[in-house]
């Protein structure tokens, strides 16, 4: 394990702005080294057994595959009881607020809560009454916090492990395109790349940009074909489709020529450009399928796979001194830091 | 091909006679004054003195049949008979417009190249371009693919005389369109007071017509909200038909604050008040409604000011069978292109004292103005006439005062409240291409030729100036 950088000490991770740049590159060391260690046999036993006898709860009142799995994966690598929550069949569908129900979930002792919720400021709200740290697996169209870090790492891991792929980022420039209005992910993204340097652009049709973006500190492209010249990656997003018939899109096939990455409008970006996507994909809505397979660009399933080292780090950060974080946590600052 | 020659004619803005001579392939090789030279082979054509102008660009027409190739030769000899060559079509229930195939396949038809030889013979046929729909199915709420419908040939978006009636689907509109440079063209009417129900302005000869009414706020409430949101995400912005006072007053004041806006007038609106409407005259039934007496004036004042960039024909043909119904059931519009000359004449430049050049310009230039990008930059009215450039003009008399009479419109339509109004001006030839593709000479109208009447200055100023009678009932 990497100790050369200090760890995190904020008691919950709600917000990517809640992280420093030290942070940030605390949390991908030790998911870069959770990804050695789990492509090393010798290791894997040692990391399995770190929190057994803990128990996780996944709240999600939002449908989700791949973050809650990559939550339970992650907090059963760590040896912890995994409980999944869901509505339907709970309390929230009688009506119960999810402030009622984290508290009772929190009554029951969980070493962690992983909150997913459709209303931004869901997870600050709960990691203000429970008693266990907070993970915010998605709020809203606010933050996606894990999400952005796992970009990194994966980004990091590829330019080359931590200290190279670090250092490189500060020359980067990345594009998100595609709903940055509704996207949780596009927040979190222009957040954590800003801290460490990196130059963002965002590229969507006005429809789908929030106001004042450009004063997030990033770059604003309504055209694909100039917003995606020079750059060093491209970050898709999941375009929902029931935004495709009203007043933000006129239609997929629109889309799709303007604002879909095919081979014509990649070719505008650098040579090698690498292409990102946080699933669950639209083939050939917002992405041309061919793109998204391409082995040697796309990095779509190195995030999926550095989802669940990510989340370990983040747990494991959060738990490995639990009790001396909740000494230290000023009582007014949410995130415990300092 | 042989070379033509117009001789005796004047350019507009100039006194002099002269001539111009067109080359074979239809473009101006040169322009000379005094008299034509000897070219044996060339086909002669006496101007009559008249004056020579670019021809006009409709900005604003309503084609619901146009199905065939040989629909364009029909409707490119209505077009010539304004001295129109080029002719932007509205989407309509009809003819929707609304997606990309749809443009296409209307563009298709109105190519000049699938131009079937016939009736309509070898001579050239108009240039028919199109908006698209700005809403699916002119619905005003589901944006429609401004993006591709461009790509294949729409020069702006607009859902006729409907416009959306959600401030927030409006809003997305202009984003939308912003993304493209798109130029959205708005009616100027509220839909929630201008609703199916109301069929002329409120006033109080709607009150003692006892037909329902929209009040003229109607369109100041529209403008404002557009232009407000105008204000807030940019893009390109058109608005008409402008009939009323605080209409204009809207768009003054927005051009003063420097917005990329534009305003549009027909001529029925700074002709005709709401008096034509007469006895349940269903000719005289438009949207936007015919407005009061000061409302007119202030389009006269509106359009002499520069406030009102261009004028349009809103030429909306329709069968009789929809016009002979009672008024509140009469579909709205009016065959106007083939009146859309003389009535500008006749009040801008007769009554109101405005310079031909200056009124032939909000037909030709400005027109092109707006869609510059599809047509190769800005073009002046000299621009159009220079050396080099194609041979479409028109040559147009300003003197002559003549009664209309819609029985002999080229247009099968005759749905028109002027008819038996006299007026003064008309379009004596109209060149495209350097072909004569229309003239007067040989249709069989009354002329009124009274050499007393020859220059009418202000006729009608007495009666509007007291407003007690109506412009339409003047003729």
């Amino acid at each position: 394990m990497t100790d050369s950088y200090l760890p995190y000490q904020g008691r919950h991770l709600l917000s990517i702005d809640d992280l420093s740049a030290a942070d940030i590159h605390s949390i991908i060391a030790r998911s870069l080294d959770y990804w050695q260690a789990s492509h090393e046999s010798d290791t894997k036993n040692q990391i399995i057994d770190k929190y057994r006898g803990k128990s996780l709860i996944n709240l999600f009142t939002e449908s989700s595959t791949r973050t809650q799995k990559s939550f339970e994966i992650a907090g059963k690598r760590l040896g912890m009881d995994v409980i999944n929550f869901s509505v339907e069949g709970s309390s929230i569908k009688k009506g119960e607020t999810i402030l009622d129900t984290a508290l009772t979930l929190s009554a029951m002792r969980p070493a962690l809560l992983v909150v997913r919720n459709a209303e931004a400021g869901s997870a600050h709200l709960l990691s203000l009454k429970v008693s266990c740290p907070v993970i915010n697996a998605g709020d809203g169209a606010h933050e996606h916090p894990t999400q952005a870090l796992l970009d990194a790492a994966t980004i990091s891991l590829q330019l080359g492990g931590i200290d190279k792929g670090m250092a490189q980022l500060k020359n980067l420039t990345i594009a998100i395109c595609g709903d940055i209005l509704h996207s949780r992910v596009a927040r979190s993204n222009i957040i954590l790349w800003r801290k460490l340097g990196a130059r963002v652009r965002v590229i969507a049709p006005l429809t789908l940009l929030p106001e004042r973006v450009a004063e997030m500190g990033v770059e604003v492209f309504t055209d694909m074909n100039e917003g995606l010249s020079d750059v060093d990656i491209i970050m898709m997003l999941r375009l929902q489709k029931e935004r495709m018939n009203g007043s933000f899109l006129p239609s997929p096939a629109e889309y799709y020529y303007f604002y879909g990455l095919d081979e014509k409008k990649l070719a505008l970006a650098k040579p090698g450009a690498l292409v990102m996507h946080p699933g669950p994909m639209n083939r050939g809505v917002e992405i041309d399928s061919a793109i998204a397979d391409m082995m040697d660009r796309s990095l779509i399933m190195s995030q999926v796979e550095m989802g669940v080292m990510v989340r370990m780090a983040v747990m494991d950060i959060l738990l490995s001194d639990t009790d001396a974080r909740a000494k230290q946590a000023a009582p007014t600052n949410r995130t415990g830091k300092k | 091909m042989k070379k033509t020659i117009i001789k005796n004619i004047r350019k507009l803005g100039g006194e002099s006679a002269g001539h111009v001579v067109i080359d074979g392939a239809g473009f101006i090789e040169q322009w000379g004054g005094g008299a034509a030279p000897n070219m044996p082979d060339a086909v002669m054509i006496d101007g009559g003195g008249h004056v020579i102008a670019p021809s006009f660009f409709d900005m604003r027409t309503t084609i619901n049949n146009l199905s065939a190739a040989d629909s364009l030769q029909r409707w490119s000899r209505v077009l010539f008979a304004a001295g129109v060559t080029h002719a932007v079509v509205v989407p309509s229930q009809k003819n929707l417009l609304d997606d990309a195939k749809s443009v296409r396949a209307f563009l298709s038809l109105t190519n000049p190249k699938n131009a079937r030889d016939g009736d309509g013979g070898d001579l050239p046929v108009a240039n028919l371009h199109c908006y698209g729909a700005m809403t699916r199915g002119l619905a005003g709420t589901q944006l429609s693919e401004y993006g591709l419908m461009g790509l294949a040939g729409a020069l702006g978006f607009c859902d006729g005389d409907h416009n959306a009636a959600s401030s927030e689907a409006f809003l997305q509109i202009l984003r939308y369109a912003k993304n493209f440079n798109a130029l959205i063209l708005a009616h100027p009417e509220d839909p929630s007071l201008s609703n199916q129900d109301a069929v002329m302005t409120s006033s109080l000869l709607a009150s003692r017509l006892g037909l329902p009414s929209a009040p003229a706020v109607s369109e100041a409430v529209q403008l404002q909200r557009d232009i407000t949101l105008v204000g807030l995400v940019g893009g390109r912005y058109h608005a008409g038909p402008i009939t009323t006072r605080a209409g204009v007053d809207i768009i003054r004041q927005a051009k003063k604050r420097g917005l990329a806006i534009t305003a549009d007038t027909a001529p029925h609106y700074f002709t005709l008040n709401e008096t034509a409407i007469g006895h349940y005259l269903t000719h005289a039934k438009l949207s936007p409604p015919l407005r009061g007496e000061d409302d007119r004036q202030a389009v006269v004042e509106g359009i002499i000011d520069g406030t009102i960039d261009i004028i349009a024909s809103d030429h909306k043909p329709l069968h009789d069978d929809k016009k002979r119904l009672p008024f509140a059931s009469a579909v709205v519009g009016m065959a106007s292109i083939e009146t859309m000359l003389p009535l500008m004449i006749t009040t801008l430049h007769h009554q109101h004292g405005m310079a031909l050049e200056k009124i032939i310009a909000m037909v030709t230039t400005k027109p092109r103005e707006l869609f510059a990008a599809a047509f190769g930059g800005k073009k002046n009215g000299e621009d159009l006439l220079a050396v080099g450039q194609p041979a479409d003009m028109v040559l147009l008399d300003e003197k002559t005062l003549w009664k209309i009479n819609s029985g002999e419109f080229v247009s099968p339509s005759k749905n028109t409240p002027f008819d038996g109004s006299r007026v003064q001006g008309r379009v004596v030839k109209t060149i495209k291409q350097g072909r004569v593709v229309f003239d007067m000479e040989l249709r069989k109208e009354e002329i009124i030729r009274d050499p007393m009447h020859e220059v009418i200055r202000d006729p009608m100023d007495e009666v509007i100036l007291d407003h007690k009678v109506s412009v339409y009932h003047l003729f």
